[in-house]
């Protein structure tokens, strides 16, 4: 059973544990399944910096190549840069070779499409469709194309980052700034990155290809103690925390305390659409209601949408949104690319704090402070499905797009039963005092349905 | 479907050897040698591409290092791997088959072809499907090797103080690129005129070693006023001889003419298959050592080269090996061999061939469906008595005529060889019992 559960073929990519869920014969098989969607033309692929890469990378050039697929190898590369690259290169596609935030032992391929971006729902289940049924585009002629290789994929994306933000005005402030990349690519590019932007650059856990992340690779606070005590010591501006394949992103505030996704979103918003002064936003329905007020302050429309990063795209694009993001960190920012990204977080996190002239914990300061409590509690899949329906029974005036969001004055609570696990998740937000109370409440409320 | 697994190469079609197939078959040796370090190489083939990149990808996830020489022809890994102690290789070379073609041709530690026994072994496993991957912390490392290869390319210089510098016309049938000549014309201290050389996906040719498809290169050889041409298969496994006139010599003379080169100065008995012409033989008898035989392909005859301790071996089909060198048919140790000689006594290489009257040797070919090869063997074997018989077919010998009759180890038919005057008549009768 362990085994079945490793393995996560779902609309965001594929998933497994290297050796046991992801090994060459089924990364072929995929390959040669998006190959058959792509039909011809140029691939970019990309890896994150697990070892496991080097490997499964071949596989994907081998199943491009056997499909008359042209493999351009983009090396090492955040999963942001490969987006761009392949629209601005106007290829028919790319793969990263990512677990994104998963432990060391994972690896898997995450797909776009050729405007780079993550595939559409329909369009994932087109090609598990065609993996299952193993109807892959066959070689019609002895003429095979061969690897091509673009060492410099992420300059394209670093300047369209410089091009949001002013760039004198961040270097004028010489920040002194500690990086975290927890061992995955950010160790390849954040150093250039900020310096350009004047910054003074000290890093941790940035060794470069190690068997092992040097931390748990997803940059929540508690995966962060080690990098906070670092920065108490170093008399820093503001310290960055990323994951693997640097599109999340976690701000430690110039005192070493780790912020978490949320604050990190509503930072870099807060001096974003202090610029933009109009439009609207897309944030997920388990978001917390400080980008609400963040919003508020600048005339912008927050609009919600289901939870995962494909869900908020295809919203942002939808109502020409601009900006977006989810509470797990990292911005997303349609004139850099449509594809949550740490880099873009981190310029406009230095931007706001050299245009307002204020300290990072200054900013977040003015910010309202809510308590957010994340649970779950076990449910099968047809369990869960049948909690929500009784609930939308009880709460009629529910927002009911994904799950359940019921909103309060005071306080809100988001319910969906999970993708990936066999749980239903809980989210809610409110004063220090009450939240506590409301949640456990809930569970005993929903623990009594399901009896 | 064409698709053929043998120890004599993993062998099929463009779209029939998949990127899955490979990869299970890397899987599969890299679990047979309990990982360790493979060297592997290719010859210059589209297919090759993906190929590559496949068996890299499997042999690394099931925990061997692979050591990638990129496009170098078969021998000289055969060479490395013996000498620098590798645990095995991996080649992918359609050899002599025509272009669309291509195989896997695993390689042990001693650099040769799986003998029959561990091809057994292989195979066991590979059907078998359990196959070894591993976990993050435990996969293969990879290297793009360059290491050894001017090593081997010493080995072929030459002690002797070459007097004029002669000049030949090398047709690599597009099977590596001019890499290989450069380090050839410098270790051997000649000049080489390189055709058919480099990776060319329209310029394509068979890469049969014989004599239809050296017509080109004998012109050349006239036309450049050289001392003489070669034609090499796309892995160089096999060699065919033109001489300074632009005659072209039988790819049956190949062993004849290195066995006589080599026994002027040591004594070795020699070992060949039954399908290869008696000539050598007489060249035996000649310098008093015996001639052994043994079933068809490289397998087979450096196996039993290796069993009874010789020196000298090769096939009918224009291969030679030279076991004091290395366990594999390499055309460069010919090469080197015909370089020397022709220096020692100032020889031309008509000098030489003319020693050995042209071959009297008939080659057929009846295509039948797979299911139908071994039933027409049987079934033509019971007409003769006196027959040995092989793994794939069997011989007759009366006299200094012979034939041999066996399933192709490449192509779903069966192939009908033989020598002699009568023989030609012999094959004829045969062949309309086999349609």
């Amino acid at each position: 059973m362990k085994n079945i559960q490793s393995l996560r073929i779902g609309i965001s990519g594929v998933r497994g544990i290297v050796g046991e869920t992801i090994y060459p014969g089924n990364v072929v098989n995929l390959t040669r399944a998006f190959a058959t969607l792509i039909r011809k033309g140029r691939v970019a692929v990309a890896s994150d910096s697990r070892v496991s890469g080097e490997p499964i990378k071949l596989t994907v050039f081998s199943g491009l190549i056997f499909s008359g697929i042209t493999p351009v190898d983009t090396f090492i590369l955040p999963t942001p840069s490969l987006g761009i690259y392949v629209k601005e290169k106007k290829l028919n596609g790319g793969i990263i070779v990512t677990a994104s935030h998963n432990p060391e032992q994972w690896n898997g391929l995450k797909f776009v499409n050729k405007h780079g971006l993550f595939l559409l729902p329909f369009t994932a289940l087109n090609l598990i469709d065609i993996y299952h049924q193993r109807s892959f585009l066959k070689p019609e002629r002895n003429i095979f194309p061969s690897v091509e290789e673009e060492k410099n994929a992420f300059s394209i994306h670093r300047q369209k980052i410089y091009k949001i933000v002013d760039i004198e005005s961040i270097r004028k402030k010489k920040f002194k700034v500690l990086v975290d990349p927890g061992g995955g690519v950010g160790a390849f590019f954040d150093r250039e990155f900020l310096e350009f932007l004047g910054c003074e650059v000290e890093m941790i856990n940035s060794n470069k290809i190690g068997g092992k992340f040097p931390r748990l690779p997803e940059p929540t606070p508690k995966n962060l103690s080690r990098t906070s005590t670092f920065m108490k010591k170093g008399n820093f501006d503001i310290g960055f925390a990323q994951d693997p394949d640097g599109d999340r992103l976690c701000i430690l505030d110039e005192e070493g305390k780790a912020v978490g996704g949320e604050l990190t979103l509503a930072a870099a918003l807060y001096g974003y659409l202090s610029k933009i002064k109009s439009g609207k936003i897309v944030v997920n329905l388990s978001t917390s209601r400080v980008i609400e007020y963040v919003a508020q302050r600048f005339g912008i429309e927050v609009v919600k949408s289901p939870v995962g990063e494909t869900n908020v795209v295809e919203f942002m694009i939808k109502l020409g949104a601009v900006a977006g993001g989810e509470g797990n960190g990292g911005i997303i920012i349609p004139e850099v690319h449509y594809c949550r990204d740490s880099f873009t977080c981190m310029a406009v996190v230095l931007d706001t704090m050299a245009r307002f002239n204020k300290r990072i914990s200054q900013i977040l300061d003015e910010l309202p402070a809510y308590r957010m409590i994340k649970t779950k509690i076990p449910f099968s899949m047809t369990g869960a499905h049948k909690i929500i329906s009784l609930l939308k029974e009880e709460f009629p005036e529910a927002n009911t797009l994904d799950g359940l969001r019921v909103d309060e004055k005071n306080y809100w609570f988001h319910i969906r039963p999970s993708n990936t696990e066999p749980v239903l998740r809980i989210v809610a937000e409110g004063n220090e005092g009450e939240i506590g109370k409301i949640v456990d409440d809930l569970e005993v409320k929903i623990k009594n349905m399901g009896e | 479907m064409s698709l053929k697994l043998s120890i004599s190469g993993i062998r099929g079609k463009y779209y029939e050897l998949t990127p899955n197939m490979v990869i299970n078959i890397a899987h599969a040796f890299s679990t047979y040698i309990e990982g360790g370090n493979i060297v592997m190489c290719c010859d210059a083939r589209p297919s090759g591409k993906f190929i590559t990149t496949a068996l890299k990808a499997g042999l690394a996830s099931s925990g061997s290092n692979v050591y990638d020489y990129g496009t170098l022809p078969t021998p000289i890994i055969q060479w490395i791997i013996k000498n620098y102690k590798f645990d095995g290789g991996v080649s992918v070379t359609g050899g002599h088959n025509p272009f669309e073609w291509n195989s896997l041709i695993l390689l042990n530690s001693e650099g040769s072809y799986l003998s029959y026994l561990e091809g057994e072994e292989f195979f066991n496993l590979y059907h078998w499907g359990n196959f070894e991957k591993k976990k993050f912390d435990e996969l293969g490392h990879f290297y793009n090797a360059q290491k050894y290869l001017e090593d081997y390319f010493k080995q072929l210089e030459s002690e002797d103080k070459p007097g004029m510098k002669l000049k030949f016309v090398v047709d690599c049938s597009n099977g590596f690129d001019s890499v290989i000549i450069d380090y050839l014309s410098r270790s051997l201290n000649i000049n080489l005129i390189p055709i058919f050389c480099g990776k060319s996906e329209l310029l394509q040719k068979d890469p049969v070693p014989n004599s239809k498809n050296a017509e080109f290169l004998a012109t050349v050889v006239r036309e450049s006023g050289s001392d003489g041409g070669f034609l090499l298969n796309s892995d160089a496994s096999r060699i065919l001889v033109v001489d300074e006139r632009g005659k072209v010599v039988s790819e049956e003379l190949t062993l004849p003419i290195f066995a006589r080169m080599i026994l002027e100065d040591e004594k070795s008995d020699i070992v060949t298959n039954y399908s290869t012409s008696k000539i050598v033989d007489r060249v035996g008898k000649n310098f008093g050592v015996k001639v052994f035989r043994t079933d068809v392909g490289q397998p087979h005859v450096v196996q039993m080269v290796r069993e009874i301790k010789t020196k000298i071996g090769g096939e009918g089909s224009g291969s030679v090996v030279y076991s004091p060198f290395s366990y594999g048919f390499d055309s460069f140790i010919f090469i080197k061999k015909i370089v020397e000689y022709l220096r020692k006594d100032n020889l031309t290489i008509s000098s030489i061939t003319e020693e050995f009257e042209p071959p009297e040797i008939y080659k057929e070919t009846v295509y039948l469906p797979p299911h139908k090869i071994y039933n027409s063997l049987e079934r033509i074997g019971n007409l003769y008595s006196n027959k040995t018989k092989l793994k794939d077919g069997f011989y007759i010998e009366n006299g200094d005529e012979w034939l041999c009759i066996r399933s192709s180890a490449t192509v779903s038919m069966i192939r009908i060889v033989g020598e002699g005057k009568s023989i030609g008549d012999e094959i004829a009768r045969i062949k309309e019992l086999l349609e």
